[in-house]
């Protein structure tokens, strides 16, 4: 029997997701991986604490050392549903390569991007 | 499958283990309560019979006393030779001896020596008792019996007084009737002596008369003699004292019992305290017994419920778990062992099934990728006749279809587009946006038109109800093969390289962001030449990011170092050596990415 898509990707990517509010802001902290094989959970969390009503999201990146194309569509998903209920995304602590995936595909000017949460959570 | 429901079913199980724990619970409660009662009820009797004794003996005594006070003086006792005070001792006694018959059977042999003694004494009062009623009978009162007989004596005696007219004679009887009353109140030998003696006198005296009435006389004092005797020695059976004679022996019998009567009430309120103790503890016991009994059969019972139960559920979490596999063993033919058997076969389907699926969405992928990948040029050299370039590709889907893709065409007659991108993710839906892509990509391009021209309008018709929010990032470029001049443009897709005379360069970025992201994004087209010789490397991010086991990352490094020491290769070397590079890093860790790899070598104008 060949090994399921599933368990193909159990193997690769490990991500975790904390959440903590501050004030009427929410901050997404990923550490590890966000590839094909984790942005599935990213997603289904980042559209549920939409649904939930959060309208301002800051996602820290400060632990993320991978990002991969399937990542970045989650944070469009985000932006997206965001921008039709006047709510706002923001990133930040974006690590190297991290900040270089972002760069290449050109989503540098298409999120607000800043050095530090503090910064991030004081321009919501 | 057959459902049989045998007799040893669970619910036969629950049926008979549920009342044969009732059963036991409550046979072990009858038989602890039953024999408790027992118990204490005996107690209880012995108690009650107890203190009726004591009433008893205390009812014969006063009976006794009634007797001896108020009878003697009664005519009735001498008539009948009976009294209710008597009547009440006989019934009194007979109680007694009931009562000590009952405490012999209440309390077993362990006390029988005790209670023969008790019945001893009470036979030993009773018969004194007897005696000296029968004594009294016997002496009599004023008419009856042995007084009644002296004192007729006495009587007849005086009628003959008035004859003889003898004023010693008188005399002497008033002597001797006056001892006789001494001695009735005294009772002592020396009244008794002096009654004989004025007897004597008197007899004397009339011995000593001539009369003819003397016979008579002298029979009547012989008469009074006799009775006198008699009266004497019954007097001295029934005891001048209380302490002596009869009188004395059913006082004496009377005080033997006491001691025993007390011991045996004490006994009993003893036996009655301890029973009372021993009922306290033996519930308090029965209690813990009971609840330790029908919890253990609860428990062995329910384990034998349970057990194969949690086991059963066990095994259909590992089969939930995907472990098909799994194979319940339960012999039993009752509904756990039916439900493991439903369960063995459920997991057979599923495993069936998943395989037909497996095997029927692999059948599909497959012809998705054959699909897929005569999309795409692959068939090198890919323009025979034409010598001013040549080009290279190979593509490898991380699964049976991808999101990555290439191409090259000739817009026209001396230029030819190259492309290469990456969709957004993998799999089937990345594929399916990779052949949107693909062929909205051929439409777009047209003579004359530069590649930022090409992305702008590729990018507004992606943009069109893209609600997935996939996106292609995407190098696009045209190269003028008279000139060697490449114009191009690049949608956020990772840089080609230029391989020129043993150096590596990138191309220079023309910023733009991935197409079907941002309606009305605009592009730029940057220009460059490539001298002949020049090589293009296009590559997507499968490459820098396939993982060796360890999760190291190919990298830029590794593929920078790989080209240059590849350089100057055949192009189908350079690309084939590098995935197999790229095989051989990854060692066997799963590919998480399409790796897709384009070479281009510019060969100069055609000549003629």
């Amino acid at each position: 029997v060949k090994r399921s898509d599933e368990q193909e990707d159990r193997g690769l990517g490990v991500m975790e997701i904390s959440e903590e509010k501050k004030g009427d802001a929410l901050v997404l902290s990923l550490s590890g991986r966000l590839d094909a094989a984790t942005s599935k959970a990213f997603q289904d969390r980042i559209l549920a604490v939409i649904d939930a009503g959060e309208r301002r999201l800051v996602v820290d990146l400060s632990q993320l050392d991978y990002l991969s194309s399937s990542g970045l569509r989650v944070f469009l998903l985000a932006a997206q549903r965001l921008s039709g209920a006047n709510g706002k995304i923001v990133l930040c602590s974006l690590m190297k390569p991290v900040r270089e995936v972002f760069d290449i595909v050109g989503f540098s000017s298409l999120f607000s991007i800043y050095g530090s949460a503090d910064e991030a959570l004081r321009s919501l | 499958m057959r459902t049989r429901i045998a007799r040893n079913t669970l619910f036969f199980r629950l049926l008979k283990g549920g009342l044969a724990l009732i059963l036991l619970v409550s046979a072990s409660w009858y038989l602890a309560t039953a024999y408790l009662w027992a118990r204490s009820t005996t107690a209880h009797q012995i108690r009650e019979t107890s203190r009726l004794l004591q009433i008893h003996v205390l009812e014969a005594r006063r009976a006794e006393k009634d007797f001896l006070l108020r009878d003697l003086k009664k005519a009735g006792f001498y008539r009948h030779g009976d009294t209710p005070s008597l009547q009440r001792h006989r019934t009194a006694m007979a109680r007694v001896r009931e009562d000590i018959d009952t405490l012999a059977r209440l309390t077993g042999d362990e006390h029988r020596q005790e209670l023969d003694i008790l019945r001893g004494l009470a036979d030993q009062t009773e018969a004194p008792f007897r005696e000296l009623v029968a004594a009294y009978r016997e002496k009599g009162f004023v008419d009856w019996g042995l007084e009644g007989e002296w004192r007729k004596a006495a009587h007849d005696f005086e009628h003959h007084l008035p004859k003889i007219a003898s004023a010693e004679l008188e005399t002497e009887l008033l002597q001797l009737r006056r001892h006789e009353k001494d001695y009735l109140l005294r009772k002592d030998d020396e009244s008794s002596r002096a009654v004989t003696r004025a007897l004597g006198t008197l007899t004397a005296r009339v011995r000593s008369l001539a009369d003819p009435e003397a016979a008579a006389m002298l029979a009547d004092l012989d008469s009074y003699a006799a009775a006198f005797e008699k009266y004497l020695a019954i007097d001295q059976r029934i005891g001048m004292t209380e302490e002596s004679g009869l009188q004395g022996e059913v006082r004496r019998a009377a005080h033997a019992i006491e001691p025993g009567i007390e011991r045996v009430v004490e006994e009993a309120g003893r036996v009655g305290r301890q029973a009372h103790r021993e009922f306290v503890l033996a519930s308090g016991l029965i209690l813990l017994a009971t609840l330790g009994l029908g919890g253990g059969l609860f428990h062995v019972f329910s384990r034998s419920v349970t057990g194969p139960l949690a086991a059963l559920t066990a095994a259909v979490v590992r089969i939930g778990d995907g472990q098909l596999d799994t194979r319940l063993d339960f012999p039993s033919q009752d509904e756990v062992g039916v439900l493991a058997n439903t369960v063995n076969g459920m997991a057979l389907s599923l495993k069936r099934m998943i395989a037909q699926i497996h095997e029927n969405m692999e059948r599909e992928l497959q012809i998705a990728r054959e699909i897929q990948m005569s999309m795409l040029p692959n068939i090198f050299p890919a323009f025979p006749e034409r010598r001013e370039f040549d080009v290279y590709a190979t593509i490898a889907p991380a699964r049976e279809v991808g999101g990555d893709f290439y191409d090259f065409f000739f817009v026209d007659d001396d230029h030819v587009c190259l492309a290469i991108a990456d969709v957004s993710g993998k799999g089937v839906p990345a594929s399916l946006f990779m052949a949107v892509s693909k062929t909205l990509l051929k439409v777009s391009t047209g003579r004359g038109r530069r590649p930022d021209a090409i992305l702008t309008l590729l990018n507004e018709e992606l943009c069109r109800d893209n609600s997935s929010c996939m996106f292609v990032t995407i190098f696009c470029g045209v190269l003028d093969v008279r000139s060697g001049q490449l114009e191009y443009s690049n949608g956020g897709h990772n840089l080609p390289y230029v391989l020129r005379s043993g150096r590596l360069t990138r191309l220079e970025n023309t910023p733009g962001i991935a197409l079907g992201v941002v309606a009305g994004a605009t592009y730029r087209t940057a220009a460059t030449m490539l001298e002949p010789g020049d090589g293009l490397f296009l590559y997507t991010d499968g490459v820098t990011e396939a993982m060796d086991p360890a999760g190291e990352v190919f990298s830029e490094q590794r593929l920078e170092q790989f080209l240059a020491t590849a350089q100057g290769a055949p192009l189908s070397r350079i690309v084939d050596g590098l995935t197999e590079e790229i095989r051989r890093f990854a060692a066997g860790a799963p590919q998480s990415d399409d790796i897709t790899a384009v070479a281009l070598q510019y060969a100069g104008p055609a000549v003629g």
